[in-house]
């Protein structure tokens, strides 16, 4: 019989330690991180195959030699999935300024050209009108976001964002107001028999640079986007246009000569920035958990 | 024999209270929380028009994705909004912050920061910075802090080319050193999916402050002597940081050091006639933006932090 009561108390007891025992562990669990195991970014929006951007845009130039040039633009995009897309952008450089550095070196050349040898340098008209501006600036690529998330901002607003690396092939108009507007492709044998095309008077100031037509290029860029809304985002973006230029039209390549060909077209960085709103259709998106 | 029934009693009603208890805030925390399956509820204006979606294996980080259309305004079949019941779904999404647990911590640790830079804005003379930079967090959004960075600078190609090619020598400085005092806050926190798995959180800084410097005039003429100028440069700047662990960071910005600088006139003659102080004295003074990119690793001290508040 006392046996019996004490196995009964014993039980009793057992009984209200794992009573206890549930209730710790519940009390663990509790504290458990509700997002464990949870995808890395909830809600986020799906640009899912078939789905275009349009997105109208500003392109900036960053750090021009001499003449910077402001391109608005459209960039129409497919996005193929949610990591890559291809498309293409087609800009007009509508504001050409000058640079600084250009403002002052023409305000200290001399109205017309002097001819009797005292300064070598050109014109204002003549500096003018071979330096050299950007028509039309364009390109096809393709894009892939590795990143992308939300971000919050000032701890009220929380948009979606992402990260891209742009490449692809950039077409880039150049212009000048040369008269002739045709570089001067005559073969002039010199005294080794080299073909100079351009006339070997050692004048560059009478030359016409090839800076009248489109130049061909690698494109390469990285940017953002901040979803306002599920079809409108802001697009931040900074690419760099590589191709053959001669920014000023003179003379780059002085140790063979003093005249202006094709010699004196160099491989230069062109590195735009580029804002603009991006409309995505179909609007309707699809959104993850 | 009373008391001993009293003693049982009361144990077996404390057993099961207990027990009856904790079974029943189990399956409370299991609504709460959705569980660990990755089976997350959704508000009504969140759900409607959406399929029930596949529960995912508890051990899958990936996303589970809803493929039916989201419905921006909730609506009844009359055509009005939805009333937003404030039932166990809604308090368990609100229950969840949109970024939740910061990451990283700041307030009342110091930042030391050694970086690399360069400028991005002249087209003729291209400094490298290599400086360091110490904040002190008051709060976890705002700091102040000290820099100072020494410059190197490099010729460029059109600062070269300006000469051949029309004639005439560019006016420019190059910069020497500056240091400051700067206050920064940060408006922006967030995270990054890094191939939707890694996550990675990061935060967008702005500064303000003001400093000083030094910068010294390229003489037109090699055969003029040069002059430096002190230089009192206010400055914003913004940026970001890539946290990597509690003590450690990836940080990059860009900061506009603002300032009236002197340049050599442009009509000092040339031959070394005039001396660096008489050129310092007939110098022409313009406002110079100098814009530097930068980035460098963060070590936060001290080295660890602890959290306060659950979230």
């Amino acid at each position: 019989m006392m046996m019996t009561r004490t196995s009964k108390r014993i039980g009793v007891v057992v009984l209200a330690m794992a009573g206890l025992a549930a209730f710790a562990a519940e009390a663990r669990a509790e504290r458990k991180n509700p997002l464990a195991g949870q995808p890395a970014v909830r809600r986020r929006y799906l640009i899912n195959r078939g789905r275009f951007e349009i997105s109208p845009h500003m392109n900036f130039s960053i750090a021009a030699d001499l003449k910077h040039t402001i391109a608005p633009g459209l960039k129409v995009q497919y996005h193929l999935n949610d990591w890559v897309w291809i498309g293409g952008t087609a800009g007009f450089g509508a504001i050409n300024i000058n640079t600084g550095l250009f403002d002052e070196v023409l305000s200290t050349l001399p109205a017309t050209p002097v001819t009797d040898g005292s300064d070598r340098g050109p014109s204002r008209d003549q500096a003018e009108d071979r330096a050299r501006t950007i028509g039309f600036m364009g390109d096809v690529h393709a894009s892939f976001s590795p990143w992308f998330g939300k971000v919050a901002l000032l701890g009220r607003w929380y948009p979606a964002v992402d990260l891209f690396f742009t490449g692809g092939v950039g077409f880039v108009q150049l212009k000048n107001k040369v008269d002739s507007g045709t570089p001067d492709t005559t073969c002039r044998p010199n005294s080794a028999g080299v073909c100079q095309n351009a006339a070997a008077d050692s004048d560059p100031r009478n030359d016409v640079p090839d800076t009248n037509s489109m130049k061909i290029g690698p494109m390469l860029g990285a940017g953002m986007h901040f979803w306002f809304s599920k079809s409108v985002s802001l697009n931040i973006e900074f690419r760099d246009y590589i191709f053959k230029d001669n920014p000023s039209g003179f003379n780059t390549t002085i140790e063979e000569n003093l005249d202006v060909n094709a010699d004196d077209m160099q491989i230069e960085n062109h590195v735009f920035a580029m804002f603009g709103v991006s409309i995505y259709f179909p609007m309707k998106v699809k959104i993850s958990r | 024999m009373k008391s001993r029934y009293g003693l049982k009693f009361l144990s077996v009603a404390l057993a099961t209270a207990i027990a009856a208890s904790a079974g029943a805030r189990s399956a409370f925390a299991q609504d709460d929380a959705g569980g660990d399956d990755g089976d997350v509820t959704f508000s009504p204006d969140e759900t409607e028009g959406t399929p029930p979606a596949d529960t995912p294996p508890a051990d899958d980080p990936g996303p589970v994705i809803d493929d039916g259309p989201v419905i921006d305004e909730p609506a009844t079949p009359s055509g009005a909004p939805a009333k937003k019941s404030l039932g166990s779904t809604r308090e368990s999404w609100k229950d969840i912050i949109v970024i939740p647990q910061k990451k990283f911590l700041k307030r009342k640790r110091f930042e030391l920061s050694p970086h690399l830079g360069i400028t991005i804005n002249d087209n003729m003379i291209r400094h490298f910075t290599q400086g360091a930079e110490i904040n002190y967090f008051l709060t976890d959004a705002l700091s102040i802090g000290v820099e100072g960075n020494f410059f190197i600078a490099q010729e460029l190609e059109r600062y070269n080319l300006t000469p051949q090619q029309h004639w005439r020598v560019p006016t420019a400085n190059k910069y020497i050193w500056n240091a400051a005092l700067n206050f920064s806050y940060i408006p922006f926190y967030g995270k990054f999916a890094l191939f939707n798995r890694a996550t990675v959180h990061w935060e967008s800084w702005v500064a303000a402050g003001v400093g000083v410097g030094q910068s010294e005039v390229l003489p037109r003429d090699p055969a003029n002597e040069a002059f430096k100028n002190f230089l009192i440069q206010p400055n914003v700047g913004g940026g970001l940081r890539f946290f990597i662990f509690d003590w450690l960071a990836l940080h990059m910005g860009v900061r506009d050091y603002i300032f009236l600088d002197k340049f050599e006139a442009t009509n000092r003659p040339p031959g070394g006639q005039q001396s660096g102080d008489t050129a310092k004295e007939k110098a022409d003074s313009a406002l110079i933006n100098n814009v530097v990119a930068y980035a460098g690793l963060s070590f936060w001290f001290p080295l660890s932090f602890k959290y306060s508040t659950l979230r």
